[in-house]
């Protein structure tokens, strides 16, 4: 599904970030992504995403087997990729209902089809925010403006269970987050998998992990990632720390 | 693409027509009313809300060139004055605000040019006055709001929020002071000017001010110029919105202050369309 072949980018300010990432990710799959703060992984989910403050400067980025790199951001929803953001962005005005509406709409246009009914589209509406136990009464207001942390990350996992991509990259998705609120982010997530889609999870800390198991967890230092594992990789981080594993490449 | 500039005004409300120098009085009715203001050519009009009396005035004309209003708020009275600006226009504003009276401009200008401005005066103890203005302003049209607000008297409040955004060659301008005299304590007073810019060919001049001789009061003011957000576009952009879209929402969420303040759906809809087909 998607396939990274030595991939470098750097930011738009000129500096060199990812040196050479290396990361097939299958249909089915959960892969982990962590390491210590500034190693990169956001900058990873950035590129992936297309965000134009960084920009490519060699490898190759593969998605659904066709190159990606010239696609807007849009462009690479609209085949499935899909970002949540570790600070999603407060849009007043511009009501949730009317976001996904748009968001979903937009989508379907890019495909040749013409808007969703609107009361298919309501009854779809209402069916993700009761998987994300998203109170209907969000949704009437104004997009992520005065929203606790919690509500942000559960607005961000609807929008993704709304728009049900192939690939879903959680960007520290369980920053700010309490235990009960990461609990059910954690099963929003859960109940999206399928076997035909993936997720990446993006994280400092193993917590989250436990709530949403990877198959693949990868480390994540200085532009490279220098450990693949499975689960128990990110146990043995949790016990002992980054410092065992980077100390070679300080 | 759409590019309807102009607002079909709801039938079911009353209608005051102004077709030469005027003088009316807006009575208390005990319910909350609304009017329609139909005015043509360049005339004046001396507006009397009487005491106690709620009223919304909603204005879209477009063949008043020049205009003149004096408002006169008596004890108690509250007016609600929505202004849709679509072509050519220059207009005075005078504001007398009797004792906790509450004024509320929301002032939209989508097309042409115009010169405004306002002399608002805080007259009485306990008024509240509130001005709010989105201006979108493209190919060369200059729009210039001079504000002079006046706190002659102590417990008021007061609130200016304009909001701008600039395409192609226009010229935007914001000319704002708050002047408290030296008596009118426990005053709250604040006013703000928030700027895009779009185009590089495009010209923003904002110049709030305070004026303050009182020692006791709570007053603030600031003016941003910026562009779009990029964060705010790339967040749209990857949950599959098209760019022209979202720059679309960024600038309906921009203009959400002075908008939210209409709540007349079937005039607010319209004027989000008009600002939907002025993208590009």
């Amino acid at each position: 599904m998607l396939e990274i072949k030595e991939l470098t980018a750097r930011s738009d300010d000129g500096n060199d970030i990812l040196k050479g990432i290396n990361l097939t990710v299958h249909p089915g799959e959960v892969h982990a992504i962590m390491g210590p703060n500034g190693s990169g992984k956001s900058t990873l989910s950035s590129v992936i995403a297309g965000n134009p403050k960084f920009i490519k400067t060699g490898g190759s980025l593969r998605f659904m087997g066709e190159e990606i790199d010239e696609l807007s951001p849009e462009e690479r929803a609209h085949k499935g990729i899909f970002l949540s953001f570790q600070y999603p962005v407060e849009i007043p005005g511009v009501t949730v209902n009317n976001f996904i509406k748009t968001a979903i709409n937009e989508k379907r246009h890019s495909q040749g089809l013409e808007d969703m009914p609107a009361g298919e589209l309501l009854r779809m509406i209402k069916e993700k925010a009761a998987l994300v136990e998203l109170d209907p009464r969000f949704l009437s207001r104004s997009l992520n403006e005065g929203f606790s942390g919690g509500e942000k990350k559960r607005a961000e996992i609807f929008q993704m269970a709304a728009l049900s991509p192939r690939l879903a990259i959680l960007d520290e998705t369980d920053s700010g987050l309490d235990i009960d609120a990461l609990r059910i982010v954690a099963n929003g997530v859960n109940k999206l998998k399928s076997p035909e889609n993936a997720t990446i999870v993006i994280t400092h800390y193993q917590r989250l992990l436990d709530y949403i198991v990877p198959d693949y967890v990868h480390v994540l230092y200085k532009g490279r990632i220098i450990k693949t594992g499975g689960r128990e990789l990110a146990l043995e981080l949790e016990e002992k720390g980054y410092d065992w594993l980077i100390k070679d490449y300080q | 693409m759409n590019r309807k500039r102009y607002i079909t005004l709801s039938e079911d409300i009353t209608t005051i027509k102004v077709e030469h120098d005027s003088r009316t009085t807006l009575r208390n009715t005990g319910e909350k009313e609304s009017y329609l203001l139909l005015c043509s050519g360049s005339h004046s009009l001396e507006l009397t809300i009487e005491k106690g009396a709620d009223v919304t005035l909603i204005e879209a004309s477009d063949s008043t060139p020049e205009f003149r209003y004096e408002i006169h708020l008596e004890s108690g009275a509250s007016l609600r004055h929505i202004r849709i600006d679509l072509t050519d226009k220059k207009t005075s504003y005078t504001l007398h605000q009797e004792r906790d009276s509450r004024y509320e401009l929301s002032l939209i200008s989508l097309c042409g040019s115009q010169e405004n401005s306002f002399a608002m005066h805080s007259d009485g103890e306990g008024t509240d006055t509130r001005m709010c203005g989105f201006t979108y302003g493209q190919t060369s049209y200059e729009v210039r709001n001079t504000i002079r607000l006046y706190h002659h008297k102590p417990h008021a409040t007061s609130y200016q929020a304009f909001k701008y955004v600039a395409d192609d060659a226009s010229r935007l301008s914001f000319d704002g002071k708050i002047i408290v005299d030296p008596h009118a304590q426990k005053i709250e007073a604040y006013q703000k000017n928030n700027n895009i810019l779009l185009n590089e060919k495009a010209h923003i001049e904002s110049d709030p001010q305070l004026e303050i001789y009182a020692d006791d009061v709570r007053c603030s003011h600031g003016s941003t110029i910026g562009q779009l957000d990029a964060d705010a576009l790339f967040y749209m952009q990857s949950r599959g919105i098209n760019y022209m879209t979202a720059c679309g929402i960024l600038i309906r969420s921009f203009a959400d202050e002075p908008l939210s303040m209409i709540k007349e759906e079937w005039l607010r809809e319209q004027i989000e369309d008009i600002i939907a087909s002025m993208l590009k």
